[in-house]
């Protein structure tokens, strides 16, 4: 089966040079479908591919492709990956804002299958592939069975998969394929970016623990609670609908249906009551915490730790614990 | 200056998640009240805030498939939309959000060069696809703003809008015709007003067929996959319930159970 990685480079200063993050997560269910692989990214045209492609020896990607593109949003930028997917059964790429607009139009021209922010990707003794995303705002898990013969699009939700241990130590190096792309087309031209204001802690999607406030916090002045334990344990901060529409919090820090869908190890919801929309995009946690004064709000039906009482009060101590605990260690 | 234009906006009608009932794990679906896709709803008040800025411009809601609903799509018509129609076909039962573009797209070459605008949600609540915006944008060979938390004019002709990137709101211009794909947006949506539900009562909303559209069933349907299976999430061990009247009677219990369950994990 001729399987590709869609490898997404990192689009800001900070992290110019190497790949998105999370990007080779897709390395691992790719590789449960081949044990070889073609990897395929875009880099602007003065850019050495060279320690790009050496990155990938190591995960047994024999060849890398590199579109010259500086303008991602361009018909030219779509086109040439259309033309050099010509003949792939498989492309994986871990979702992002761009991936997931560039495969439904890959779809269209490839006239393949496209499932996005899936979270399991298994072949089938008959050369199908079931692909597994939950529904329904995260209520159920629907599998998709995509018959053999037709190219398979899939994007993967972030830390679905881990990355690769790099095992195979045969290939050195993969190969460049450089593929060219007529600048100067696109139709939509970036004015400007306003990198959102996190005061140095991680964002939503990568963070393994993600901490965040509802309306039980009582105000926005007391949402550095939520930062300080954010803080203490390394993580995210994040809010509930309500403290958004509230004004209190940005949007960018929803959680929940039309915000961020996360799925951290660690979920702590202080003060939020955990109704279906905040649910949406918590739920697929891997440990769950909740504080809320009220014993019968639904969060505590998500809890793995819940716990009945004041977060106004327990916060503090808790932020306080943690960081004593994380010092004597 | 005025100049005739249409702006299409997709509605699909979804199982409302608040009031699913489950059995085994399952929503049942057959019979579940409906409304509009949140996001599509982004979409509409996007496309009405346009359309208020542009003298000659029209807002048509669109249903397609199993998505469409002639009482939703009057919600649009109450809410400011000029009109609605409903794409639908027996062809189109049981068929996955590529087949929606495709109907969408045809829909707009049907229209002709008036429509320089469709507003999408970004996904629909239910199949959480996301994949209808861009798609359609790839049949029409038109670029996609994806996920715009709001546009305005920049020009007659471009359209300058706010969507999500990877790192942060990205502010871009694009040039007409366009796709966009909604998320929740910076301005609050509209209430429809009296006049608005007493157009909305009368209006007809005409249905037309993929015959009508000029569309067989095969380039709708070509490579679909199949009708999803739904299973139940995997089985999660009950939770422990820490009970107390101060911090400190519970924080050293819950400090204790976080180390005993993320040592494991690596987070601790």
């Amino acid at each position: 089966m001729a399987v590709w990685v869609l490898l997404e480079p990192a689009d800001n200063a900070a992290e110019a040079g190497q790949w998105a993050p999370g990007a080779l997560e897709a390395l691992m269910p790719a590789l449960s479908l081949s044990p070889t692989l073609e990897a395929i990214t875009w880099l602007p045209l003065d850019t050495d591919p060279a320690p790009w492609a050496e990155s990938l020896a190591p995960f047994g990607v024999s060849r890398l492709h590199v579109v010259s593109c500086t303008e991602p949003d361009s018909a030219a930028f779509l086109t040439a990956l259309h033309e050099a997917l010509g003949g792939v059964q498989a492309l994986l790429a871990v979702g992002s804002p761009r991936v997931n607009a560039l495969l439904p139009a890959l779809a269209v021209k490839l006239k393949g299958h496209v499932v996005l922010e899936a979270t399991q990707v298994v072949s089938t003794v008959g050369g199908e592939l079931d692909v597994v995303k939950p529904v329904m705002g995260d209520a159920c898990m629907a599998t998709l069975r995509l018959p053999a013969g037709a190219p398979a699009l899939l994007s993967l939700r972030r830390k679905a998969y881990r990355v690769p241990d790099a095992a195979n130590t045969d290939m050195t190096q993969s190969a460049v394929v450089q593929r060219p792309c007529t600048p100067g087309s696109s139709k939509i031209r970036v004015l400007s970016v306003a990198a959102q204001d996190d005061h140095g802690l991680l964002s939503l999607e990568e963070a393994d623990v993600v901490v965040s406030g509802g309306r039980g916090l009582k105000g926005p002045e007391n949402f550095h609670l939520v930062e300080d334990l954010a803080r203490a344990l390394g993580g995210a901060q994040g809010a509930s609908r309500a403290v958004v529409d509230a004004g209190w919090r940005p949007h960018a820090e929803q959680v929940g249906q039309t915000g961020k869908v996360v799925s951290p190890k660690l979920y702590v919801a202080l003060g939020i009551s955990g109704a279906i929309q905040h649910q949406v995009g918590m739920r697929n946690s891997t440990v769950i915490v909740a504080i809320n004064r009220d014993a019968d709000a639904p969060i505590f039906k998500l809890a793995d730790v819940g716990v009945v009482g004041d977060a106004l009060t327990i916060v503090p101590a808790l932020t306080q614990a943690i960081e004593a605990a994380r010092q004597s260690r | 200056m005025a100049y005739v234009m249409k702006i299409l906006v997709a509605l699909k009608a979804v199982p409302d998640n608040t009031r699913l009932r489950f059995e085994n794990g399952v929503p049942v679906l057959a019979g579940a009240e409906r409304m509009v896709n949140p996001y599509d709803e982004y979409a509409l008040e996007t496309a009405l805030r346009l359309k208020d800025a542009t003298p000659g411009a029209t807002v048509v809601a669109v249903g397609v498939g199993e998505g469409s609903s002639p009482e939703h799509l009057k919600k649009a018509i109450a809410a400011g939309a000029d009109e609605a129609v409903r794409l639908e076909d027996p062809a189109l039962v049981g068929t996955d959000s590529l087949a929606v573009a495709a109907v969408l797209a045809a829909y707009a070459r049907h229209l002709g060069e008036d429509v320089k605008l469709i507003c999408v949600g970004q996904q629909a609540l239910d199949t959480a696809a996301g994949v209808v915006g861009p798609a359609l944008a790839a049949h029409l060979d038109w670029p996609v703003v994806a996920r715009c938390q709001s546009a305005e004019w920049a020009v007659e002709t471009a359209l300058k809008a706010t969507r999500e990137a990877a790192h942060g709101l990205e502010t871009v211009e694009v040039q007409l015709p366009a796709v966009l794909t909604t998320v929740k947006c910076v301005y609050e949506l509209r209430t429809a007003n009296i006049k608005g539900v007493m157009r909305a009562n009368k209006a007809e909303i005409p249905v037309l067929s993929l015959d009508a559209l000029g569309i067989t069933a095969a380039q709708v349907n070509g490579h679909g996959p199949s009708t999803p299976q739904l299973s139940a999430r995997p089985p999660k061990a009950p939770g422990i319930l820490i009970q107390g009247d101060s911090p400190e009677a519970v924080v050293p219990q819950l400090v204790q159970a976080l180390q005993e369950r993320l040592s494991p994990l690596g987070v601790w």
